[in-house]
Order: C-alpha cells, then sequence, then structure tokens
C-alpha cells in the first residue's frame, strides 16, 4: 500500500470509509466525487474505517485507487479513474449496506406510493424514469431503490441529463434539489414494474406472486450475495404489500401515459 | 429405485422465506434462488428423512391438497435433488423419458398442481451491472484491459476502443 499523507474518516448509508492520498488535490478530488455520488449522505466520523480508499499516481500504474489494499482501478487518464471509482463506490456502498437494500432501479413516487423498475444500466429505465415526471411524477432515482426494514423506498436524487430525441436532441435536466427542500421522503412501495422493450408491445401486465416478484428482483439486487437473509426479509416486505407487473413497453413517451393511467386506477 | 428411500430437505446454507402458497430459497453455496410453488414446498417440508414417498402422498392427500401419485411426489423430489435442496442426492426417478411424457403421465392422474421449482442465479458482480461512465474513449481507463461491467458506453463507438470480457 502506498505511504500517505492526508486523509479523512466518513460515514455514509452505515457503512465507515476513509479516504486517503499524499496529494491533497487528489483527496479532495476523491471527497468531491464521493459526496456527489452518495447524494451528500456523507458526513465525517471519528469511527474505525471498514473501507480504506487510497488514491494516488505513479509511475507504472499512473493514476490508482485502492480498496482495502487491493487495487480497484488504475490508468493513465485520471477523468477515466475516478469515473470508475464513481461506480465503484455506488456498488460497495449498495453491497454492504447494513440496513438498506440497494436495488437497482428506477424510482417514481406517483400518488404517494412509489413505483419501482428494477434494472440495469443501459436498460432504459432512465428515459422511462424521465417520461413519468414530465407526467407529473416525483422523481426518487434513476439508478437506485434504496429500501428499509419497512419496506419503504428513500431517495437516491442524482441529477441525470439526457438526450431526448424529437429531432433536436436537447438536454433534459431533472433538477433535483436537496431532500429537505423538495419535502422528498421515503415511501412505501405501491408497485413493482419488470419491463423490456419491444418495437409496438402492447401493455399487457402479468400479475406476478411476491415470491416471483424476488426472484424477478433478486438479480438486480446489489446485497444478494453479502447480506442474503436480510435482503430477502425486506424484498419480502416489499412484494407482500405491492403490486407486481410484468409487461414488454413500446417507445417511452406512450408507455409512461398508458403505465400512469393503468396505475392511477390501481395504486 | 428404492421405494423406501426417506428423502431429507437440506437445510445447511439455505434462507428460507415461506409466503402464501410459495418458498423462496436461496442457497448461499451456490448463490442461486429457487422458488417453489405450493405442491413442490409440500412435498420438501415434507421430506424430513422419515417419511418415505408414500408416507409423503398419504400427507399430501390428508391435507386436502388433492389426489396425487406416488409418481406426482417423484417429480417433486426429482427436481429438489437435481436443485441441490436435500441433503442426499437421489438417482433421478424418470431417467430417459422426455419430461412432457412424464407431465402427460402424471397431470393426468392428479388433481393437484403439479410440482414446479423455479431456479434463478444470482449474479457474480454488482459491478457488471453498473455503466462504468465512459463517455469517450479518452476518459476511459480501461483500454486494452478487460472491462468489468460490459456496458461501457463506448462500446462500438470508435474502432480504437472495444470493451472486452
Amino acid at each position: 500500500m502506498a505511504a500517505s499523507t492526508y486523509g479523512q474518516n466518513f460515514i455514509s448509508f452505515g457503512i465507515a470509509l476513509r479516504f486517503e492520498s499524499r496529494n491533497a488535490r487528489l483527496l479532495q478530488k476523491a471527497i468531491a466525487t464521493a459526496d456527489r455520488v452518495l447524494v451528500g449522505n456523507l458526513n465525517p466520523t471519528r469511527k474505525r474505517p471498514e473501507h480504506t480508499f487510497v488514491f494516488g499516481r505513479d509511475k507504472e500504474r499512473g493514476f490508482f485507487v485502492e480498496h482495502n489494499d487491493e487495487l480497484a482501478t488504475c490508468g493513465e487518464i485520471e477523468r477515466g479513474v475516478f469515473k470508475y471509482f464513481d461506480s465503484y463506490l455506488r456498488v460497495r456502498i449498495g453491497e454492504f449496506c447494513p440496513n438498506r437494500v440497494f436495488v437497482h432501479s428506477g424510482v417514481v413516487g406517483i400518488n404517494g406510493k412509489a413505483l419501482l423498475i428494477p434494472g440495469n444500466s443501459f436498460s432504459g429505465k432512465s428515459t422511462l424514469v424521465l417520461e413519468l415526471v414530465k407526467l407529473g411524477g416525483e422523481y426518487f432515482s434513476d439508478e437506485f431503490a434504496i429500501l428499509d426494514d419497512n419496506g419503504s423506498v428513500h431517495p437516491y436524487a442524482r441529477p441525470i441529463n439526457m438526450r431526448t430525441d424529437d429531432g433536436k436532441y436537447r438536454p433534459y435536466t431533472v433538477d433535483v434539489g436537496k431532500p429537505e427542500e423538495s419535502g422528498r421522503r421515503k415511501l412505501p412501495v405501491g408497485a413493482v414494474l419488470f419491463t423490456n422493450y419491444k418495437e409496438n408491445a402492447r401493455f399487457r401486465p402479468q400479475i406476478l406472486s411476491p415470491a416471483e416478484g424476488i426472484m424477478t428482483i433478486t438479480p438486480f439486487t446489489l446485497p444478494i450475495r453479502v447480506n442474503p437473509a436480510y435482503t430477502i426479509r425486506v424484498l419480502q416486505q416489499v412484494m407482500d404489500s405491492a403490486l407486481i407487473i410484468r409487461s414488454k413497453r413500446t417507445h417511452a413517451p406512450r408507455f409512461a401515459q398508458i403505465l400512469l393511467q393503468y396505475l392511477c386506477k390501481v395504486l | 429405485m428404492s421405494e423406501l428411500q426417506t428423502p431429507k430437505a437440506r437445510k445447511r446454507g439455505l434462507v428460507v422465506q415461506e409466503m402464501p402458497g410459495e418458498i423462496l430459497v436461496y442457497d448461499t453455496e451456490t448463490n442461486k434462488a429457487h422458488c417453489l410453488n405450493d405442491s413442490a414446498a409440500f412435498v420438501w417440508t415434507s421430506c424430513n428423512g422419515v417419511n418415505t414417498v408414500s408416507d409423503i402422498v398419504r400427507e399430501f392427500e390428508a391435507n386436502a391438497k388433492g389426489t396425487v401419485t406416488q409418481d406426482f411426489v417423484w417429480l417433486a423430489i426429482d427436481q429438489l435433488s437435481s436443485k441441490g435442496l436435500l441433503e442426499t442426492k437421489i438417482e433421478p426417478k424418470f431417467k430417459g423419458k422426455s419430461r412432457r411424457d412424464v407431465l402427460k403421465t402424471i397431470g393426468l392422474v392428479s388433481v393437484a398442481a403439479l410440482p414446479i421449482i423455479a431456479s434463478l442465479a444470482a449474479p457474480q458482480s454488482a459491478l457488471a451491472a453498473t455503466s462504468c461512465n465512459c463517455s469517450r474513449d479518452s476518459e476511459c481507463n480501461l483500454v486494452n484491459q478487460v472491462c468489468p461491467t460490459m456496458m461501457c458506453a463506448n462500446r462500438g463507438m470508435t474502432p480504437a476502443f472495444t470493451c472486452t470480457g
């Protein structure tokens, strides 16, 4: 492990972290990245760290990030390394958070309940989330559903910046503000939608049982291997009280309208 | 195949969540999730190392779950064994027969939902499901290395860059 001069301890989602570097600028960049990744949920602590990240640069590896004495990533381009760290930290927090279950999922609030849209990156969930927000849904996240023991979902509201194809390719930014300002709070999960795109697909909702819902969401659930008992308990809380639907979807703007009409009737 | 076998449900390394009409089992040794329907769940919970197949048939009918045959119970036991949910592996009962033929025979005689176990493997790498967030190949630190995400935005966009792994 590289000798380090600067370091700071933080707690985030119940996990004690430490960031270290011999370079003050790299350390500040790491902290700023982490603060953005963890949507401000990064607070100084004196707790002994469970995860230590070391940032540095050397001739052999270029810029590098070590996690608990093992190399996480390295490369010649600083920006690339920090972009990878962005993803890496999100996943590690999601895996090791002791009292929340992180699921790769879009989340939108509708009529006081949350709709979860589980899916991996590039599955189209951000596009669908955006269309639902345009129609009046409350933006919670386009990346993670953070579930607690009671089966409620907490916001992970990072700004999303997407290019919408309306012939002009202009960016659309969702302004998330601060949770306390926007009044965004945890919501009970009202519905879970498993979907993938098929051209001209019609909305034909197939209702799943709670066990089928847990099975289907497992591939998107970060801590399933690390803490399966707790994870399944939390997922059961969610699935027991939510409407679980599976359906193909067509073009996002059209599908969002149909879906919203359906959910407003059933939620 | 001995009809006096007394299969025993495995408990070690399993996270079991019972739900109305179903049981979800997560196997921490193989990182697979299994969903047992009502019939499969009943057979599994009846496999206590003491009950024979005939005993399980009797219990099934006594619990008003329908009229079934020994083949019905064996179908469940075969699936449970192949998925590692029994303490010891059992020799398959229906070796050499097509699944369609087996189900047809059992389905015609039994008045109960056929035992079904759906299974799914948990993904090996959570990082693989998350984009590495590269927007240009000049930003990507994974050129010439194995990309763990396989979701790099750059993939296929520039001839100089290839995401492999």
